[in-house]
Formats: structure tokens, C-alpha cells, sequence
């Protein structure tokens, strides 16, 4: 016993990298989601504080230049504003006069991003609304470009928002313009790209939008557009198409989370018992 | 530990705050990467594998990657880079900066490489990855640590000979 814990000492170092890769290592197998997401919301709580200041700190610094280009779209905005108002009471008596019914309708919350992390590799942003508002998982988050990602954990006040750029999340897609399906993917968010089937009509520019397929986000949500066109002549099934999402997720301030209404309960629980499944 | 906390803690700061304004075509330096490596290069091996452990542990609770991703590539490095600490070869200013460069491309690789397996991407990608991602972050980072250690050492250099010859 002696000679052990003599050796055990004399090598100590190796004995504390051993004991964190071990502990690290079982980290990385574990598929303990609930403890996952305990773990997480707990650390958001105890670092909310501190992200909330340094995100102050830099919005300040950001302040001059967003006053200037809120200036400047408001001076277009409100130029539009008369445009789209008279489109807007054009298009409901047209649907009236083609029978045609909203068949999705979801409210939004209003939400502004009060923390993101500073790291290099992060891929999620806090927001100022929580289970009081009515928010919750899965729910979609958006903005007047387009889509931003979902909610992936809500505390009382607060709650997560995943972004595109996340290695994990898929985004069931369709071509505005030539109604092509796909999945949006991407690796770690410095390439968003989807694989096509290789004879299908996409062409540079086309607009990506929400297909709402993948019972998360509902259809229409404008996404991200064709940027470039890999073809690949050793691949004879898929073409790669690189593209380019509307929203900078880098210069975000307001979002909204899209409170969607019963239509996708069922979809979240199914999510949830999923979830369950692996545990 | 607690000194080595408040480095990290202001790396974050100066990460979140003003690094993002000197971004060139979206690659910004890590900060907080190189002052974790410059953490475990003073101290020892216990203290830089169970340092960056624990901050590993923290990123990566509080980051989408994956738990343990981050726990186990610092821990990995502080215990590398700890055996390096008390060396008279630390105090050169080029060897410094080559055992910068190399650990900060061997952690990203590492944390790239965990980033593949974990999410099925293939793993010929790395070496995208490392051209598209890792290579102009290292050496933006390395650029902006060069400056700073340059200076410190030039302003450490004129003070010893200030005081050796009056």
C-alpha cells in the first residue's frame, strides 16, 4: 500500500492528466441529455451576470454607428412603409377575392440579445424573454431578414437561442424559386451547404426558404441564398451548394421568437420523447 | 490562481468587446486561447492540466460544444506546456512564441477533430478546416501576441540595461 501511494506520488502529474482526460473522455460518451441541459442552464445562470455587462460594454461601443444606420433606415423605412400599406390592403382583398385562408398563423415575442459568449466557438446568443412570456423550446427565432435558429433551453426570464451556425442543427429548406427540398447544414458555421440531388434546378442566387418539414420551423421563413455551386464530377448523386445565410449572426441586437401555436405541439413532444428515448 | 483567473476573465472582456472590431474577413484572434497558454507556460503541470480542466469545463458549459470537448484539449495542454515552466529556455522570446504556435495549432486541431467525430461530418474536412479556419486565426493571434510580448520584452530589455550600467 505504501509502495503504491509512493509511486502514485512520485507520479502525480500523470495520475491528474489521466484522471481529467477520464473525466472528460466519459463527458464526451455520456448522452445524459437532461443532465446536459441542467448543467447548462445552471452555468447560464451563474455567468448571465458577466456576459450581460461585457455585451453592455460593447453595445455601447456600437452605439454611434447603429444610431447613424437606424437613421438611415428609418429615413427608407418610412418610404416603404407607404408602399407596403397600400400593397398590404391590396393583398387581403385579393385573398378574400381567391377564397384563400392564412393556414399558419404564430404570434411573436419580442426579444433582445442581452448576452453572447465571447468565445471564439460559440454558437448561441441569451435572450431577454423566458417561460413568463410563453417561450420555450424549440420555438423558432427570427428577424426581419430571416431566420436565426431555436430556442433551445428557457429559464424564467431568459432563454438559449441556438443559431445556424451550430454543427448540429439541420434546417429542412425548399428554393423559393424552383421548389427544390433540401437540408441546410453546416461545419461549425464557416460554410453553410446543402447536397442536392445533382439534376436539380438550382442556380446562383436562388432564395432559400423554410420548408417546414422538420416540424420545427414553419414553412416560409426566408433563410439564406445561393451563393456558389460545387459540382463535383466524382460524386454522380449530389451536387454540394454553398450558401449564404440573410441573417449576420454577428450583428444581431432585436429578434423575435416565433410562439407557435398547437399545430407543432405535437412535434415537440415528439422531440421531448425522443429525448426521453435516449436517456 | 486567483491572479490567473482575473487574466482570463479580461481576455474575455477584450474578446467579446473589442476584438470583434478588428475582425478581417470574419477571422478574429483568440484571446482567450493564448492567454490560457500563456497561463500554463508560468505555472506547473498539476496546476496547468487541472487549470485548464476547469476552464474547459466552463467553456464548454457555457458554449454549444460539446461537454468535455474544451476540458479535455486544455487539460491536455496545460499539461504540456507545465513542463515547460521554470525552463531558462521560456524566458527567449522566439521559443516562446514557437511553443505558442504549435500548442495553438495543436489545440484547435484537437478541438476540431473532436468537433468531426462527435458530429459526423467527414473527416477529410480537417483539412478545410485547417486552411479555411485554423491558419488564419493562428496567425492573426499570433501576430496580435508577437506585438504585445515584443513589447513587454523590448521594455524588460531597456530597464535591465538601465539599471546595469548606472
Amino acid at each position: 500500500m505504501h509502495l503504491i501511494l509512493r509511486f502514485v506520488k512520485s507520479k502525480k502529474e500523470f495520475f491528474i492528466l489521466l484522471l481529467t482526460i477520464t473525466l472528460s473522455v466519459t463527458m464526451l460518451l455520456s448522452d445524459a441529455v437532461e443532465e446536459k441541459a441542467t448543467a447548462n442552464n445552471l452555468s447560464i445562470s451563474i455567468f448571465y451576470p458577466f456576459q450581460f455587462v461585457t455585451t453592455q460594454i460593447k453595445n455601447f461601443t456600437d452605439l454611434i454607428e447603429e444610431n447613424q444606420q437606424l437613421r438611415e433606415e428609418n429615413a427608407y423605412l418610412s418610404t416603404r412603409c407607404g408602399i407596403l400599406e397600400n400593397a398590404a390592403v391590396e393583398n387581403r382583398r385579393m385573398r378574400e377575392l381567391i377564397g384563400f385562408k392564412d393556414k399558419f398563423t404564430f404570434n411573436l415575442e419580442a426579444a433582445e440579445i442581452t448576452a453572447r459568449d465571447p468565445f471564439i466557438h460559440s454558437r448561441h446568443v441569451v435572450i431577454n424573454v423566458g417561460k413568463k412570456d410563453g417561450v420555450f423550446p424549440y420555438m423558432p427565432v427570427m428577424n426581419k431578414d430571416g431566420l436565426i435558429g431555436k430556442v433551445t433551453s428557457s429559464l424564467e426570464g431568459i432563454a438559449l437561442v441556438q443559431l445556424l451556425s451550430a454543427p448540429n442543427e439541420r434546417v429542412s429548406i425548399r428554393t423559393k424559386e424552383s421548389n427544390e427540398i433540401g437540408i441546410l447544414e453546416n461545419n461549425g458555421g464557416r460554410e453553410y451547404f446543402i447536397n442536392f440531388g445533382r439534376y436539380a434546378d438550382i442556380r446562383r442566387g436562388d432564395t432559400l426558404i423554410t420548408s417546414g418539414l422538420g416540424g420545427i420551423y414553419p414553412p416560409g421563413i426566408y433563410t439564406a441564398f445561393v451563393d456558389t455551386i460545387v459540382e463535383n464530377k466524382s460524386d454522380p448523386l449530389f451536387k454540394k451548394v454553398l450558401v449564404t445565410p440573410f441573417v449576420n449572426s454577428n450583428k444581431l441586437n432585436e429578434v423575435f421568437v416565433a410562439k407557435m401555436n398547437s399545430r407543432w405541439t405535437a412535434f415537440r413532444n415528439e422531440l421531448s420523447d425522443i429525448e426521453i428515448g435516449y436517456k | 490562481m486567483i491572479r490567473d483567473l482575473l487574466y482570463i476573465l479580461s481576455a474575455m472582456v477584450v474578446q467579446g468587446v473589442f476584438i470583434p472590431l478588428v475582425n478581417v474577413y470574419t477571422h478574429t484572434p483568440d484571446i482567450i486561447f493564448i492567454t490560457l497558454l500563456y497561463i500554463y507556460l508560468r505555472n506547473s503541470v498539476i496546476y496547468g492540466t487541472l487549470f485548464g480542466f476547469i476552464i474547459g469545463l466552463f467553456i464548454d458549459l457555457n458554449t454549444s460544444s460539446y461537454l468535455g470537448q474544451s476540458a479535455l484539449v486544455y487539460s491536455l495542454l496545460g499539461f504540456s506546456l507545465g513542463w515547460f515552466n521554470g525552463k531558462k529556455m521560456q524566458l527567449d522570446y522566439f521559443v516562446k512564441l514557437i511553443i505558442i504556435t504549435v500548442s495553438f495549432f495543436v489545440g484547435n486541431f484537437l478541438f476540431y477533430v473532436i468537433d468531426i467525430l462527435k458530429s459526423s461530418l467527414p473527416i477529410s474536412s480537417i483539412g478545410e478546416i485547417i486552411v479555411v479556419d485554423i491558419l488564419p486565426r493562428l496567425l492573426y493571434s499570433i501576430l496580435i501576441f508577437s506585438l504585445v510580448e515584443g513589447i513587454v520584452f523590448s521594455v524588460k530589455n531597456s530597464t535591465f540595461s538601465r539599471h546595469r550600467y548606472y
